[in-house]
């Protein structure tokens, strides 16, 4: 059983160690975020910390700031990759598969805009599986640290007892809860941010509306659900147009997701661009099943 | 042996009552009796099935309605009557064909109610449109909304301030009828406004 002091000594130590892979960020804007060293020049950050993709700024220490340039972002997962000119100090050690449990003190670890290490802690309060942010994103695993993240917290690191970071810390991702994105997301995330620059969005080119099933129906194609999703718009040349879907058809399911029980925004939340998926509806009071090629949402480039 | 429809005619002036007197008879009507219209004076419609008006005074066709207490068919553009259209039992555009006319008519007098097909200004009235509908660009600052992106993105991808999309988002908001941003989804997701 760990002293007062022992314990104390111990976190201090650890927010040090970590502490040389965390550096401060900042944009053209106001804001500050911090930033986690990935490897020799590259860092990861909170997208919305930083407004601007000019002029962004790093301190590494108290001494002068290095210059950086945005490699790509992601606001649906809130992370962002700049490139430094320059050479960084350690990557940052990351637990790759960590047990986390309910109740395990952690630390969150960020660095100000003059260089200055700070840090902040608390249990983990809120732990579950994969989820879904507002916007339909898929986040690995909910991960609610019960602590402070002060202005300038989003981007930094959140420590767990083996002083390795079990993910970003962020109140960006839902309504302004201090959440962390984990490692497993930071991986997927930033692989596709190093390849493209973004994150391709999946995309069907649907406008759905919920419906219920008349009763009539139910009992004729034996269904157990009573919400499906009514085609009212279809985009013309995309993939669900190219999959032979109609207006006016009821749709059951896409891939695994039945969508009576799905909000509109998570229906493809699971699957990739390029991915091929079945869709079950209904058209003409005749169950179907057509497969589709996810395609990719067209984006306005910022 | 049916009996055949009774109907009263009421037009603007004597050439269109006999134009449209025209319609029925030989089709199997009885006309019983016509009328030019004037604002106040009154008429007899004996013992007519159906009332039918051709006529571009829409207030004078909805008064004329009011006192029969007859099925009324009303032939005229939707434009000029809308309002009349509705105090009416069955209204069929100024340029529907002679056969949806007698149809109409006839269908009238038995009890029934019509609606032409294709007439749009029954789009515009009818109990299915609830909403103002979204610009093009509203619907475009919705979808992005409904995707998590905060005003400053959207703004940043769509080439324009934040100001422009602070207003695209209070629009998107009244005309949906909600009351918060995230409300504006919601009733987005529901009414089948966003794209996925």
């Amino acid at each position: 059983m760990a002293t007062w002091s022992e314990l104390s000594n111990e976190i201090a130590e650890g927010i040090q160690s970590a502490g040389r892979s965390i550096v401060s960020v900042q944009g053209d804007g106001r804001r500050t975020a911090a930033g986690i060293v990935l490897d020799d020049s590259t860092i990861l950050t909170s997208a919305q910390g930083i407004s601007e993709a000019d002029n962004i700024s790093v301190w590494i220490s108290r001494q002068q700031p290095l210059k950086a340039s945005l490699l790509g972002r992601d606001h649906g997962s809130d992370l962002a990759l700049l490139k430094i000119d320059g050479k960084l100090g350690e990557p940052a050690l990351f637990a790759d598969s960590p047990q986390l449990a309910l109740g395990q003190l952690v630390v969150a670890v960020a660095r100000t805009w003059r260089g200055n290490l700070v840090a902040s802690s608390g249990i983990l309060s809120g732990l579950m599986g994969e989820w879904q942010t507002h916007g339909g994103k898929k986040i690995e695993a909910f991960i609610r640290p019960d602590l402070t993240l002060y202005p300038g917290f989003s981007g930094g690191a959140l420590l767990g007892a083996d002083r390795k970071i079990i993910g970003m810390t962020t109140r960006g991702l839902a309504r302004g809860s201090s959440l962390a994105v984990p490692y497993a997301t930071i991986k997927r995330i930033t692989a596709l941010l190093r390849d493209k620059g973004y994150v391709p969005s999946p995309y069907l080119g649907v406008g759905l509306q919920p419906v219920r099933l008349p009763e009539s129906l139910r009992r004729k194609l034996n269904l157990s659900e009573h919400a499906a999703a009514l085609v009212v718009h279809l985009e013309g040349g995309s993939p669900a147009d190219h999959a032979g879907l109609m207006l006016g058809d009821i749709l059951l399911a896409v891939a695994d997701t039945r969508l009576g029980e799905e909000r509109t925004v998570s229906i493809l939340s699971r699957l990739a661009p390029d991915q091929k998926a079945n869709i079950e509806g209904i058209r003409g009071d005749e169950l179907f099943n057509r497969s589709v090629v996810i395609g990719e949402r067209p984006r306005r480039q910022g | 042996m049916q009996e055949p429809t009774r109907v009263f005619i009421l037009a603007d002036s004597g050439a269109g009552v006999r134009k449209l007197g025209a319609v029925f008879d030989q089709a199997g009507f009885l006309l019983i009796g016509s009328q030019t219209i004037e604002t106040t004076s009154p008429f007899e419609t004996g013992l007519a099935d159906v009332i039918v008006i051709r006529s571009r005074k829409a207030e004078t066709a909805s008064i004329l309605v009011s006192r029969a207490g007859l099925p009324v068919l009303w032939v005229g553009q939707a434009a000029d009557g809308g309002a009349a259209a509705r105090g009416m039992f069955g209204h069929v555009p100024e340029d529907a064909s002679l056969a949806q006319i007698r149809a109409a008519a006839a269908a009238l007098a038995v009890g029934l109610q019509i609606k032409p097909r294709e007439d749009r200004s029954y789009a515009e009235e009818s109990e299915f449109t609830m909403l103002d509908p979204l610009t093009d660009r509203e619907l475009e600052v919705l979808n992005l909304v409904a995707e998590g992106f905060p005003n400053r993105e959207i703004a940043r991808r769509l080439r324009v301030s934040p100001n422009t999309i602070k207003f695209h988002v209070s629009s998107i908001i009244g005309k949906l009828g909600a009351s918060s941003r995230t409300e504006a989804v919601t009733l987005g997701l529901r009414h089948g406004l966003i794209i996925i």
